[in-house]
């Protein structure tokens, strides 16, 4: 190492808002997926299979204005838009590429002690690290069928927006929906391993593997339909475009599923951070 | 202050003031819970802690606003590089934007990190690591900076360099807690010490006088045969501390602890026909009231 002449300077810059300093986590965690040669792989495969295609065919066929039909139901050469099987696969894979390295990361490296010797807390370091991952998830869940609905309301026959204005908003709430409902089931699973791969493929796997044993024993039971992470995505849908939930399925027990989906990871992924935080 | 029925800190008051501390202690003494508990990375089962007033793990938010931390083992995220790693964590602890980048140049330049920077930071060795760490506590350029182990695992030159670095930040008005278990490093640049066991204080003060309070400690060497040698260290022991003592051949040299006139020692020496070869007031090491403190003499 070169011997040194260079003397310590001290600092004198004003302090950031609080929330600003979340930001620049929020950034890290959509600069990292869009820098990763993986997640951009299936971001853009995702794009030209599961939004370009179908949102060309909406567009390109005359319609009087824009639906809810339309983007959850109407058959496009066989498969719907939002509700199609791919639009989940991709779902699946782009929130398994993009929370598996944000708690794991800091696992492997030891490193929630330096963010936690910053004046941010675990509830925080959790709020900016799913909120980065909801922004990457939102470029392809939220974005791309808000703008295939702009483009389908450009182009209508009808002079009355009405309808479409309220559609419009319908996905927007659908894709924050989709874009943030797995998220919490993939940081849980990344908080659970060093290895940034295991927790990828664990979340793909346990996902897929959910999709097949749920589609297999509804054949017998249709509440086993709620097991299937397609199914509850789907049905979400549904329940949000206003046509609500298949009849042999319990709102109950659908309502459990999101539950579950949702609050049981959360809990454990503060459970891990606390503890491995402490233990630094 | 406990953790699973263990007594981590005891009755520990802790008075920090500028310039350099030296925290010094054996493995498991509390060093690190300590400096984890100033900074409210961990909180006690039972007990209270106050810092500034402030309970740690309360007001954690505003006492890291001020703290910088260096913590003892590999805490850098391997795939960044240096000036993203420094860079990033000081808009986390509140830095705009703007500021960070130059602001994280200026403290790698500092700490000698140089085109290494752009590097991923799984590619150094232990020592740049050592290096980044010590220049991520000071992105924010905290007033109070904790620094556990910071030499640990460089090479010599290295070491010295750190230690440079420490004493020169100590020099621009900082507080810094510096522990570690390289007693002559402690001594080098500590203005202060707290020598801790147990969770509790043993020793505490300036350096100077923790190494001078005892100006009576002398070194002694006699002359004489091996019954009369034996027979003055045993009368020596009835009357004082030894820290230390050997006999080679008909010499016997002693570290002792003598409050009394000097004349007496010699007069002793003369009862047991010892013939006095040396009689010097004794400059202690660190390492030497290290020892005493643990061991009380021997």
């Amino acid at each position: 190492m070169p011997m040194r002449s260079i003397k310590y300077k001290e600092w004198s810059g004003g302090k950031t808002r609080y929330l600003t300093r979340l930001s620049a986590m929020i950034i890290r965690v959509i600069y990292s997926s869009f820098t990763s040669k993986g997640i951009v792989a299936i971001f853009v495969t995702g794009i030209v299979l599961v939004h370009a295609f179908p949102g060309v065919v909406l567009v390109m066929t005359p319609h009087p204005r824009l639906s809810a039909w339309m983007l959850i139901r109407e058959s496009l050469f066989g498969w719907t838009y939002l509700t199609s099987g791919i639009f989940a696969i991709f779902t699946f894979l782009l929130v398994s590429g993009v929370t598996s390295n944000l708690i794991s990361e800091d696992l492997r490296n030891r490193s929630f002690v330096v963010y936690f010797s910053r004046p941010i807390g675990i509830t925080e370091y959790l709020i900016a690290k799913f909120s980065g991952a909801f922004s990457v998830m939102s470029f392809f869940c939220l974005l791309p069928p808000v703008v295939i609905s702009l483009m389908i309301m450009a182009t209508q026959t009808s002079p009355y927006y009405g309808e479409g204005l309220r559609v419009l908003l319908m996905t927007v709430v659908a894709g924050i929906f989709a874009s943030m409902f797995f998220i919490p089931y993939g940081i849980m699973l990344s908080s659970l391993t060093k290895r940034r791969l295991y927790a990828g493929i664990g979340t793909f796997m346990t996902l897929s593997s959910l999709t097949i044993v749920g589609e297999f024993f509804s054949t017998f039971s249709p509440p086993w339909k709620l097991v299937n992470p397609m199914n509850v995505l789907h049905y979400s849908f549904e329940v949000i475009y206003g046509y609500g939930l298949p009849l042999d399925i319990d709102s109950r027990l659908y309502v459990i599923t999101l539950f579950l989906y949702t609050v049981p990871p959360v809990i454990i992924t503060i459970v891990r951070v606390n503890n491995e935080g402490e233990g630094v | 202050m406990t953790y699973d029925e263990i007594t981590a800190l005891d009755s520990f008051t802790l008075s920090l003031d500028q310039g350099i501390t030296g925290l010094l202690g054996p493995n498991g003494a509390g060093k690190s819970t300590l400096v984890k508990v100033l900074i409210g990375l961990k909180s006690p089962v039972h007990g209270e802690v106050s810092v500034l007033g402030m309970v740690p793990w309360k007001h954690s938010i505003f006492l890291r606003e001020i703290v910088g931390y260096m913590p003892e083992h590999d805490c850098l995220i391997d795939e960044m590089n240096a000036i993203s790693f420094v860079s990033y964590f000081g808009r986390v602890s509140g830095m705009e934007k703007e500021d960070t980048i130059w602001r994280a140049h200026e403290v790698l330049d500092f700490v000698g990190i140089s085109e290494e920077r752009y590097r991923k930071i799984g590619t150094y060795s232990t020592g740049m690591k050592q290096r980044v760490k010590l220049a991520q506590s000071l992105i924010h350029d905290p007033p109070i900076l904790m620094l556990d182990e910071p030499t640990e695992g460089m090479d010599p030159d290295g070491r010295v360099d750190m230690l440079n670095l420490i004493s020169e930040i100590g020099g621009s008005g900082k507080t810094i807690l510096f522990c570690s278990h390289v007693l002559h490093e402690v001594e080098r640049i500590a203005d202060n010490i707290v020598i801790i066991d147990e969770g509790k204080s043993l020793k505490t003060g300036p350096i100077k006088d923790v190494l001078g309070d005892e100006d009576e400690t002398i070194e002694l060497k006699v002359l004489g045969d091996e019954d009369d040698l034996l027979s003055f260290k045993k009368g020596i022991k009835d009357l004082t501390d030894i820290y230390r003592s050997k006999i080679i051949a008909d010499e016997l040299c002693m570290l002792v602890r003598w409050e009394r006139t000097s004349r007496e020692l010699l007069q002793l020496a003369k009862d047991h026909n010892l013939q006095v070869r040396t009689y010097t007031p004794h400059s202690r090491t660190l390492e030497e009231v290290f020892f005493m403190t643990f061991k009380g003499g021997t």
